[in-house]
């Protein structure tokens, strides 16, 4: 994949890239790695790290079971961020979005995104395109792309390259030859829900995500199929950053993003039942014709399925009081506020409970 | 390539015109409150600061050392397409806290941020009006620093939209040097204009 907006736009502040010409191979490399290790510094310092020992740990490992000739060489991280990203670092650090998590269902998928990006490190992709982007630019200075960085974005040949080496890498180590096109699929129909361009995107360097479906297709269908998908550890291990992912996107309030992956996409089987809760906001805040109304009932079903979070309780809260049903509103909102007395919203649901408690009967 | 003499000068022209602009800041004095008749409201900013209607933007903004290190600045927004990142009207309707998620969702999205942390969002009056007071703190992207910035928007719904007048600075010294500041600020908050009061 390539790198995200929030990474690309902090390499900007790189600067221009140094000059390559002259240099022998050893020291061309060496210039890489140093801005390499700037950028790396930057991405450390802008806060956007997950700090979830236990998730990075699996995913080094899971890595590390792809990659077992370069045990050592490739450092997985996540990244809060909710869009669809990981990107590879020639350095052989790896980054892992918790909005990929979030698509990702199990281990197999997730091995082949991790097959993908450590596919670009093992086959030399950085230092590939620094030479190549000189002999084509006729340039001695890297600043090609976006971002003014180098690996900022690969080819497309090598990213068809990445595509078919992390499949190899995923079907050798006995995961599911499905994954790759499912992923893939996932992808294409996000894409166009949200009417996003097939080869642009954060994907815009690669090859159209139409193309890869059917590459990833063939590839399967030339394997034995493996077996191994790890779904319940992957989903165990993962819940707290695809809860997080998913609360970012709720933030932002992109309802359509919401009831495409929690609806259309059934995720929502994927996460605990308190996550119906984003469901049903993602109705009520797209509004289309019925979706107030399966709002409710999604509201309604989060109190029974996960009486313990306290989300429900409040958006129903409002809802009843709106209705005017008092007591019905009250009996939510002291719910809400016995649940969470400390949180932000609190003081709102008092609020509520007062006006409703001083109305007349 | 050889630049146009056209664009050239359409390049000059456009320097000269923002020149008087970026002079025109005025320093608030004691008891001579920022009035703006257009938007229906009259301002207190503090002594001594410098404020203008901010580029780019329908707002006025105070400040004392600069914008990137402390800024008030008021707002209002009628209802069609009070959130325009989000592409959202507001309404009357809506409740201080409706208004206040809507608020940070439609900043964050227009602001590119995902790491917007609400530290509190509770009911407040604004010109005796009830509305919403939200405290929020996020992390500016590295190209603009990395910044971790504070901010409090006080907000109230009118009749043909909704008045803010709020407050933004580095937590890093500045936020809690002027945040008394504000509050003289939004103690003075008046709404001026009899259309957008109460029936």
């Amino acid at each position: 994949m390539r790198i995200p907006y929030l990474v690309a736009v902090a390499l900007i502040a790189v600067g221009a890239m140094p000059a390559l010409a002259g240099l022998s191979e050893v020291d061309q490399r060496a210039r890489i790695m140093l801005e390499v290790a700037k950028d790396e510094e930057r991405i450390r310092n802008a806060g956007v790290l997950l700090d979830d020992p236990a998730l990075n740990a699996y995913l080094q490992q899971v890595v590390e079971r792809l990659f077992p000739d370069r045990k050592g060489e490739l450092h997985v991280r996540s990244i809060l961020d909710s869009d669809f990203n990981a990107f590879a670092m020639p350095s052989g650090s790896v980054y892992f979005n918790t909005g990929a998590l979030l698509r990702i269902e199990d281990e197999a998928q997730l091995a082949s995104v991790l097959g993908h990006e450590g596919t670009h490190y093992t086959a030399d992709h950085a230092f590939r395109e620094a030479v190549h982007v000189k002999h084509t630019a006729g340039t001695v200075i890297l600043t090609p792309l976006i971002g003014g960085s180098i690996w900022a974005g690969y080819s497309r040949d090598m990213e068809r390259e990445a595509d078919r080496g992390g499949f190899e890498r995923m079907s050798d180590s006995g995961y599911d030859n499905r994954a790759g096109a499912e992923i893939m699929g996932r992808m294409d129909r996000e894409l166009t829900v949200r009417h996003l361009p097939h080869g642009g995107y954060f994907w815009a360097d690669h090859p159209a995500v139409k193309e890869r479906v059917a590459t990833f297709r063939a590839l399967e269908a030339g394997k034995p199929p493996g077996a191994e998908r790890n779904r319940e550890r992957y989903l165990a291990i993962t819940e707290h950053a695809r809860m997080d992912a998913l609360a970012v996107i709720h933030r932002r309030h992109d309802a359509d993003l919401l009831v495409f992956l929690l609806d259309d996409e059934k995720l929502l089987d994927t996460l605990p039942p308190r996550a119906r809760f984003y469901l049903a906001e993602g109705l009520r805040l797209r509004g289309k014709p019925g979706d107030s109304e399966r709002a409710n009932t999604e509201y309604e079903t989060t109190v029974k399925t996960a009486p313990e979070d306290p989300n429900a309780y409040q958006a129903l809260g409002v809802r009843y009081m709106r209705d005017g049903h008092k007591s019905e509103a009250l009996a939510m909102l002291r719910q809400y506020v016995k649940l969470e007395p400390d949180a932000t919203r609190s003081s709102y649901a008092r609020q509520y409970i007062t006006t409703l408690e001083q109305e007349p009967q | 390539m050889r630049s146009s003499p056209l664009i050239a000068t359409v390049c000059v022209a456009a320097l000269l015109g923002l020149a008087p602009a970026a002079l025109a800041w005025k320093v608030a004095e004691a008891n001579q409150p920022h009035v703006n008749p257009g938007r229906g409201y009259a301002v207190q900013f503090p002594v001594g600061w410098k404020y203008d209607r901010l580029y780019f933007s329908d707002e006025t903004g105070a400040t004392r050392d600069g914008p990137a290190l402390q800024s008030i600045y008021v707002d209002f927004r009628a209802h069609k397409n009070a959130f325009k990142s989000l592409k959202k009207d507001s309404s009357p309707d809506l409740l201080p806290q409706e208004l206040a998620e809507l608020l940070v969702a439609d900043m964050a999205k227009e602001r590119g941020l995902e790491n917007v942390a609400t530290l509190s969002n509770e009911p407040a009056m604004l010109a005796g009006r009830p509305g919403f007071r939200l405290s929020i703190e996020y992390k500016l992207p590295v190209d603009r620093g990395a910044v971790r910035v504070r901010e409090i928007i006080v907000g109230a719904a009118a009749k043909g939209g909704f008045y803010l007048i709020g407050y933004r600075a580095p937590v890093l010294y500045y936020f809690d040097r002027d945040v008394d500041s504000f509050a003289d600020a939004v103690k003075s908050f008046a709404i001026t204009d009899p259309a957008t009061k109460p029936n």
